[in-house]
């Protein structure tokens, strides 16, 4: 469905390629941050230090508040560095500081929920007797691809770039 | 690897305990963002590839994506065993980590297999004009992703051995550093998958035949007829022979879409 999203907008994205290359790096760094946070919740669950609670324990909060933290950088650097990049291939971009607002708006909305799948597929997977470990990265990465290409399309149209 | 990288002592008093945390998985993001960042230069400059063959760009982000999934929990699981205790350097069926490594080796090829149907038919589904053939995506993902995999694959038991030796929490750099490598490498094995389209031996065309004439048509270019055919549907078609292909790599999207095998044999 991240494919489709982005092949449907394959006409904006030819208009200013510069935004095709942050496409892997919001994929990515969506899947990575859900990655670290399913992956630590999931150890945690598995020795006993979080409970899978319907409301996020104080631990889980911490490492839900550390992995947004993380996120502000990432999804900054993945603005400049798609900029740069595309300033030394010579190809279209629409500005550093419509990057960065795409970058950081696409990333807020992608990590609202990889917050929410990260830890409710953690929590789902206990309570019915499943692997955290196995289901958590699988689930949060497959749905993150689709919500974070979505995302990014989203906050290019609500910006007016393409 | 984490020793190097010094937070500010400020970050340092706001993080606390978790302090290691932030730099192990801050270094491994550095590198999931910068490498990703060259992924991304990468598929702007194979952009006319996917212009070529519409319908590939649906596979892409699963394709990525896959590499993560598999790879991902593949770490997470090695992780949870270290922190319990009951791992061993060893792929030997038996242990945690050649189960593991069976498994990725299924799942690996299972997944590609399925996400090239599923590409189709979400591309069919949606009305995506023109979309390349079935056979077409099967061959560059299940190649594209076995390619991808092995390297993903030695690199998080690389991952693993180090976490061992060196004190890692495999939980902090798995998941950022094999997302990293699904990114960089997916896309470029896909690409080398794409320079095996064109050989029609390797993405022979059904169409509207049916499957024995097919069969025997393909079967007879290089050999006996297919056995289980209709003697007159294989003496009809033992003449048949798909046509060679001139050139060995495509070089450019229109040199391609001049070597792609047609869609019927030349009977």
């Amino acid at each position: 469905m991240a494919g489709v999203a982005l092949e449907k907008s394959f006409d904006s994205f030819a208009r200013y390629p510069a935004l095709l290359i942050m496409v892997p790096a919001a994929l990515s760094s969506a899947g990575a941050l859900g990655g670290i946070l399913s992956g630590r919740l999931s150890s945690k669950l598995l020795l006993g230090v979080v409970e899978p609670t319907p409301v996020p324990s104080r631990e889980a909060r911490r490492d839900i508040s550390l992995v947004l933290l993380l996120s502000l950088p990432v999804y900054l650097v993945n603005a400049l560095g798609a900029e740069l990049i595309g300033d030394l291939l010579g190809q279209a971009t629409p500005g550093l500081g419509m990057m960065i607002s795409a970058s950081l708006l696409g990333g807020a909305a992608a990590m609202a929920l990889v917050v929410l799948i990260a830890y409710y597929a953690a929590i789902v997977a206990v309570r019915t007797g499943l692997d955290p470990d196995t289901y958590g990265i699988p689930v949060v990465s497959s749905t993150v691809d689709f919500v974070g290409a979505l995302a990014l399309v989203l906050a290019i149209s609500a910006l007016g770039i393409a | 690897m984490a020793r190097r990288v010094r937070l500010p002592k400020g970050l340092v008093a706001l993080f606390g305990a978790d302090v290691v945390m932030v730099r192990q998985s801050l270094v491994a993001l550095g590198l999931n963002t910068s490498t990703s960042l060259v992924a991304g230069a990468f598929l702007g400059s194979i952009a006319s590839t996917f212009e070529d063959l519409p319908g590939l760009l649906v596979l892409v982000p699963a394709a990525i994506g896959l590499r993560g999934n598999i790879f991902g929990a593949f770490g997470n699981r090695i992780s949870t065993s270290i922190h319990a205790g009951g791992f061993r350097l060893s792929v030997r069926r038996d242990t945690v980590l050649g189960q593991n490594v069976l498994g990725a080796a299924i799942l690996t090829l299972g997944m590609s297999l399925l996400l090239a149907v599923a590409a189709k038919v979400i591309a069919v589904g949606l009305s995506l004009e023109g979309s390349i053939p079935l056979a077409d995506l099967v061959l560059v993902s299940v190649v594209g992703g076995v390619l991808g995999s092995i390297v993903v694959m030695a690199a998080t038991l690389g991952l693993a051995g180090g976490a061992v030796r060196y004190g890692w929490d495999l939980d902090n750099v798995t998941a950022p550093l094999v997302s990293t490598l699904g990114d960089v490498l997916t896309l470029p094995a896909l690409f080398i998958a794409t320079g095996l389209l064109g050989y029609a031996v390797l993405t022979p065309r059904w169409g509207s035949s049916p499957w024995c004439w097919r069969w025997s048509c393909w079967w007879s270019a290089g050999g006996p007829s297919w056995p289980t055919c209709a003697a007159s549907c294989a003496s009809r078609c033992r003449s048949c022979s798909w046509p060679a292909r001139s050139a060995p790599w495509p070089a450019s999207p229109s040199r391609r879409a001049s070597t792609r095998s047609p869609a019927t044999p030349r009977c």
